[in-house]
C-alpha cells in the first residue's frame, strides 16, 4: 500500500460548462463504488478551455491524449501516470476484474482488442 | 525485476531483425509465452520454436472466431513443437453478458464490453502467471492512433506494484508486406480468410473482408463511429484560452 509521502493525483477533464466528460463521471463514480476513492488525495482538473489548467499542464508533461488518468507522485518527486482504471486497480490490489474494468481497459487501450 | 538497464536495452532492439528480438526474450526470459492470434502472427510461431522448441504459446477463444481460424489453430498445433494454451472466457462474466444483453450486443452497444469479457478478462488471467509475453502487434496496423508500439515495452496495463511484466513486439518495425515475404519464402502456413480479402482477423461477427487499398482496420467494428472526442486531451480538442 502507499507510504505516507506518495500522492495520489485524479486528473479529470471539465467541460466548458463546468462539468466533468461522460468518461471522467463514469470513473469517479466506479471509484467511489468501488470504495478507492479515499485513495485518491486531490482530484485535479482538465480545464478544456483552459489550457494553463493544472490537468491540461500534467498532461502535457506526461504525453496523456484522453482523461480521466491518474498520476501516483512519489515523495522524491518520480511521478508515474496510470491511464486506466483496471491498471489502477490492480496498482492497489489484485482483486479479480469486473466487466466494467475489462470494458473499460479495452476503451482505454483500443489494441487490446486485436490481440 | 528485468535484471537489465531497460532504455538503452530497448533503443538497441528497435534497431534488429525480428529473429534476434526473439531470441533475446528467449534467452532473457524463461517464464513467458507467446500470444497467437490465429493470423499472419504464424510467423513469430514460425520463428519461436526454432529457437526455442516447445516454447509456451496461447490463444483466445473468444467462442466466436471463424472456424476456419479455429482449423488454422489445430494446423498450427500440429505443425510445430510449441505447448499450445487455448484460453477461454470466464463463464460466469459471459454468461450475464449473453443473459441480460443477447448474442450480439456489440452491434448496438460498441465491442469493448465483449472484447473485454472475451478477450481481455482470459488474457488479463494469463499475463498474470507471466513475466514477459510476445505479441505480433505491428506499427502499421494502427496508423490512426498515435500510440507507439515499442519492441519491448514495460506493459503498463498488466504490470503488477511489485512485478513488471514485459511486453516484446518483435514485428513492431515490419509492415504487411515484410510478413507476407516471409510466409511464402518459408512457406509458412496461413488462415485461409485471407485468401479471401480478409486481412485483420478476429471474430466472425465482428471481421470483414476489406477492399484493395482499404486499411485492414475498416475490417473491424465497421458499424462503430471511431470519433468519440469528449475524452480527448489532445491539442485538437482543448480550446485556447482568451
Amino acid at each position: 500500500m502507499l507510504d505516507s509521502k506518495t500522492t495520489v493525483l485524479f486528473v479529470k477533464k471539465t467541460l466548458p460548462d463546468g462539468q466533468p466528460c461522460a468518461k471522467c463521471r463514469d470513473i469517479e463514480g466506479r471509484l467511489h463504488k468501488d470504495g478507492l476513492m479515499y485513495l485518491v488525495d486531490d482530484v485535479v482538473p482538465a480545464r478544456e478551455d483552459d489550457p494553463s489548467s493544472p490537468g491540461i499542464r500534467l498532461a502535457e508533461r506526461h504525453g496523456v491524449e484522453r482523461a480521466p488518468f491518474f498520476v501516483i507522485r512519489r515523495g522524491d518527486g518520480d511521478e508515474q501516470v496510470i491511464d486506466s482504471y483496471l491498471a489502477f486497480k490492480r496498482w492497489f490490489s489484485d482483486k479479480g476484474s469486473t466487466t466494467d474494468d475489462l470494458t473499460d481497459a479495452v476503451d482505454k487501450h483500443p489494441d487490446l482488442a486485436f490481440i | 525485476m528485468t535484471g537489465f538497464e531497460f532504455e538503452p536495452l530497448a533503443r538497441h532492439l528497435s534497431t534488429q531483425e525480428p529473429e534476434q528480438i526473439l531470441e533475446w526474450v528467449l534467452n532473457q526470459y524463461d517464464n513467458l509465452a507467446l500470444s497467437f492470434s490465429g493470423a499472419e502472427d504464424v510467423v513469430l510461431v514460425h520463428m519461436a520454436s526454432q529457437i526455442r522448441p516447445g516454447v509456451p504459446v496461447f490463444t483466445l477463444d473468444t467462442g466466436r472466431l471463424h472456424a476456419e481460424t479455429y482449423k488454422f489453430i489445430e494446423t498450427v498445433r500440429e505443425t510445430y513443437p510449441i505447448e499450445l494454451e487455448v484460453l477461454h472466457p470466464d463463464a460466469g462474466q459471459l454468461g450475464k453478458l449473453v443473459r441480460d444483453k443477447g448474442l450480439f450486443s456489440f452491434y448496438r452497444d460498441g465491442h469493448n464490453e465483449c472484447c473485454g469479457i472475451r478477450k481481455v478478462g482470459p488474457l488479463s488471467r494469463k499475463l498474470k502467471t507471466l513475466d514477459a509475453w510476445i505479441t505480433g502487434q505491428r506499427r502499421d496496423q494502427s496508423p490512426g492512433t498515435r500510440a507507439e508500439v515499442p519492441v519491448v515495452q514495460k506493459d503498463a496495463v498488466f504490470s503488477a506494484p511489485d512485478r513488471t511484466l514485459v511486453k516484446v513486439n518483435p514485428l513492431a518495425n515490419w509492415n504487411s508486406e515484410d510478413v507476407w515475404a516471409y510466409i511464402r519464402l518459408n512457406d509458412v502456413p496461413y488462415n485461409e480468410l485471407h485468401q479471401r480479402g480478409f486481412v485483420s482477423i478476429g471474430c466472425e461477427p465482428c471481421t470483414r473482408a476489406v477492399l484493395p487499398n482499404q486499411h485492414e482496420r475498416e475490417g473491424r467494428w465497421w458499424w462503430e463511429d471511431g470519433a468519440e472526442k469528449e475524452c480527448g486531451l489532445h491539442a485538437g480538442n482543448v480550446r485556447k484560452a482568451g
